[in-house]
């Protein structure tokens, strides 16, 4: 595909940033009624970008070469794909041999797109990420393709695998979000092996978009109540955050409620179990989130990164991190944990995901001066793309 | 009601940090794990929410901060490994500690069951029996020579604890009554003569009321014979009389047209986290406006406060409270105290606005917790933390300022004085 190396270059100028990223994202119709699920578009580089508010914000990557349309029109085009995915902001990497006119990156401006041409684009990434830009990042879109291929050779995972490349990226709230992830996994825990890398690397991926939605949770509480004092408030606020409101996690209850008495069982259900499972598990991980909420929404890249390690066979160690990275690192450990334990996936997985993590925050707590040697630069150009 | 047992779980756990705190290092033969077991529930408390950090570091913060001597610390990480509260990593660069402390209940149900597991002695178990009744109240000694333990060790328990810190022994009515300085820290000598008059049980039982209901009416309590909807006997009564009388710490008062001059009763606070004297005002501020929304609960003009806590809640989150026609005299005071101001509207109409400084929000935090009976049930250090966060160097030089500051002088407090003027006025010639 003529378009691949440049959504090679735009993934990695998000992935450098941190930005939770993957490439290809299929889009679907919000509660279509046709039989066969379709989908309408996709999104060449779709990106979540942590935000001061303590959000993510949607950023829409699309690239072209252009043959017959103008630079605007793409741009116009995009803006309707933001509005439908109540994007932030859009770029747009063209092959424009003609070039892009000014006032065509005016108007895009102003429909909060910025608007390149492949030229531009290393002028772009450098001052945003001075002084050599995003070229050392080794991590590719295939990477994660890779990842969410897995069920190539385990079909039975092919309902996770489909989540995780699509569906998760248009779940309406960070609430469904977590629900689904984790019901998901357990539907499918026993298929897990973990004498199989692929399906660590697989566990820690869906770790990684549990955590998009678990980052947003505990935005949405810090903002709200900074560090509940009791324990009650957070769960309290966590349910109703979960289940879309108070009134929702009540349905949600008499629905279960009935569910168990249908199956001619008496329902005990008590508040304490709202049904997520390990409920104190996941309260204690949001408070551990509370401490250093902004970290928080740097986990997902973290895990998608080891993920990436573990499929392509590498060291923890190649992934850029320092030790002003502990506390990354230590909530990235808590949240497979506890993924680990709520999937119901067999216990080795748990101590073997987390054993790198552990061992990283051993090394840089005890070799401050020392930082993790960061990825080596290629040696030629990496903006002299091939084409053809 | 009675807490004369062995506490359990997480009371097991807050009464060892108790005993290990006034020790502060000191090495008593008689106790084993008691100490230890305190001591790693304090180191706990620092590391929450912290990133890994070196063992050395965090051995040295042991000895000097925390004050657990290296030959325990071992044993005190062991313990919060059995916790599950820390992962101890060791590698060829040497060894690293990451904490994984949990919070709210979790932490004390698990330091408490492991505290459970173990097996204290006879004399860790008297200790801890002390520890937990005087924290409820002041008590007469004698009522723990029926508790079947020799009166010997009972005696033994007692001086051992007055010498550590975590017990004091008052003369009041003929009687030797202890009170724990944690808990009783002002006052000692009034709540002494209370429990030698009344009985500690009946004591125990009012404090723990107003406790749950923090700043209630005193002239409430005395028309309507309750505390909340706890009935009081003609005793109980008496006691509130006394609690509201000479030798404690005036109640807060407020003053309306319609209900006149009405006290309101504060007990103290469960908690071992002693008030410092910088922090004193904030306190007496949360008792006035805890007392002013009382007033508005209980004793309105007109229209009734339903629920304190959602106003003070209201009160922080929004800054004010809205306009009423009693706002002027429920929440005068506070303006006085620099917590907020009165602003007119028309008429009677007052809004009460909370003036934007850190300290009025304080005010108000630590209303809510004297509302909701939620204190901290034990304090943190910061300096602890710091310390612990800083790195080596950081720890070096807090090491080096703190032997400075050994130097000077602290002032003596008002009981220590009058400790020394008895003293002096009968045995000087």
């Amino acid at each position: 595909m003529k378009d691949t190396p440049l959504k090679s270059m735009l993934f990695k100028h998000f992935w450098a940033q941190r930005f939770f990223v993957q490439a290809e994202v299929d889009i679907f119709p919000v509660g279509g009624v046709s039989r066969t699920r379709k989908a309408i578009t996709d999104i060449d580089v779709y990106a979540l970008r942590p935000s001061r508010a303590l959000t993510f914000e949607r950023v829409l990557g699309d690239c072209k070469t252009l043959k017959s349309q103008s630079p605007v029109q793409r741009a116009l085009w995009v803006a309707g794909l933001m509005r439908l995915l109540d994007a932030h902001g859009g770029i747009i990497m063209l092959t424009a041999p003609g070039g892009i006119e000014q006032d065509h990156k005016l108007t895009a401006d102003e429909l909060g797109i910025t608007l390149l041409s492949v030229e531009d684009f290393p002028t772009f990434d450098r001052a945003l990420l001075p002084p050599l830009g995003s070229s050392g990042v080794t991590v590719e879109p295939s990477d994660i393709e890779k990842i969410h291929g897995v069920h190539n050779h385990f079909p039975a995972l092919y309902p996770l695998c489909e989540y995780l490349t699509s569906t998760a990226w248009q779940e309406p709230t960070f609430g469904a979000l977590i629900r689904h992830v984790l019901g998901i996994l357990r539907s499918l825990k026993g298929e897990f092996d973990p004498k199989r890398t692929e399906h660590e690397a697989l566990l820690c991926d869906t770790a990684a978009v549990f955590a998009v939605g678990l980052a947003e949770c505990a935005g949405r509480v810090f903002n709200q109540y900074l560090h509940p004092a009791k324990k009650t408030e957070l769960a309290d606020s966590l349910k109703a955050l979960l289940w879309g409101g108070r009134e929702s996690y009540e349905a949600y209850q008499s629905i279960r409620a009935k569910l168990v008495a249908s199956r001619g069982f008496r329902a005990d259900l008590s508040d304490e179990d709202p049904g997520l499972p390990e409920w104190n598990g996941f309260v204690q991980v949001v408070r551990q989130y509370l401490e250093t909420p902004a970290t928080a929404f740097h986990v997902p890249w973290l895990l998608r990164a080891y993920a990436v390690t573990l499929l392509k066979g590498e060291s923890f160690n190649s992934i850029p991190l320092t030790r002003s990275d502990l506390h990354l690192l230590k909530l990235a450990m808590f949240t497979l944990d506890y993924v680990c334990r709520a999937a119901g996936v067999p216990k080795e997985f748990a101590d073997l995901v987390t054993y790198p993590l552990i061992q990283a925050q051993s090394q840089f707590a005890l070799a401050p001066a020392a930082a993790v040697p960061t990825v080596e630069l290629p040696a030629q150009d990496p903006f002299q793309i091939k084409l053809f | 009601m009675s807490s004369m047992e062995m506490p359990k779980g997480a009371d097991l756990a807050v009464r060892c940090h108790d005993v290990a705190v006034s020790l502060d290092g000191r090495q008593v033969g008689e106790f084993e794990d008691l100490v230890l077991l305190g001591m790693a529930v304090r180191l706990a408390l620092q590391m929450r929410g912290l990133p890994a950090v070196p063992y050395e570091l965090l051995r040295k913060v042991g000895l000097h901060l925390v004050k657990i001597p290296a030959t325990s610390f071992n044993a005190v990480l062991k313990l919060l490994e059995e916790a599950e509260f820390v992962r101890v990593v060791t590698s060829t660069s040497g060894k690293a500690v990451i904490p994984t402390v949990p919070y709210y209940e979790d932490f004390f149900e698990q330091a408490g069951a492991v505290a459970n597991s173990k097996s204290l002695n006879e004399h860790e178990q008297l200790t801890l029996m002390l520890v937990n009744q005087l924290a409820n109240s002041p008590t007469p000694l004698s009522s723990f020579y029926n508790l079947g333990a020799e009166k010997k060790l009972v005696d033994s328990a007692t001086t051992l604890g007055r010498d550590a810190g975590y017990l004091s022994v008052r003369r009041a009515r003929g009687k030797n009554v202890l009170t724990s300085p944690i808990y009783f820290a002002e006052h000692a000598d009034a709540f002494a003569d209370l429990v030698a008059g009344a009985g500690s049980n009946r004591v125990t039982r009012v404090l723990s009321l107003l406790a749950t209901h923090q700043g209630w009416p005193f002239q409430v309590i005395l028309s309507t014979g309750k505390i909340g909807e706890e009935v009081l006997s003609q005793e109980d009564l008496n006691i509130v009389r006394a609690l509201a009388g000479e030798g404690f710490a005036a109640p807060p008062a407020i003053q309306t047209p319609h209900s006149g001059l009405t006290h309101f009763l504060f007990s103290p606070q469960r908690t071992s986290a002693r008030l410092r004297p910088t922090e004193r005002h904030l306190h007496e501020a949360a008792m006035a406006l805890v007392a002013a929304v009382r007033q508005g609960q209980l004793l309105p003009a007109a229209y009734r406060i339903r629920s304190p806590k959602a106003i003070l809640n209201a009160l922080r989150d929004r800054g004010f409270i809205r306009a009423n026609t009693e706002s002027r005299h429920q929440y005068n005071k506070l303006a006085v105290l620099r917590v907020g101001r009165l602003e007119h509207v028309s008429g009677d109409w007052y809004k009460f606005v909370l003036l934007e400084t850190e300290e009025a929000r304080e005010v108000v935090n630590r209303a809510l917790a004297l509302i909701s009976n939620d204190a901290p049930r034990v304090a943190t250090d910061e300096e602890i933390t710091m310390a612990l966060m800083g790195g080596e160097d950081y720890f070096d030089s807090l090491i080096g300022r703190q032997r400075l500051v050994q130097q000077s002088q602290v002032t003596a407090s008002e009981e220590t004085m009058q400790e020394i003027n008895d003293l002096l006025l009968r045995g000087m010639p």
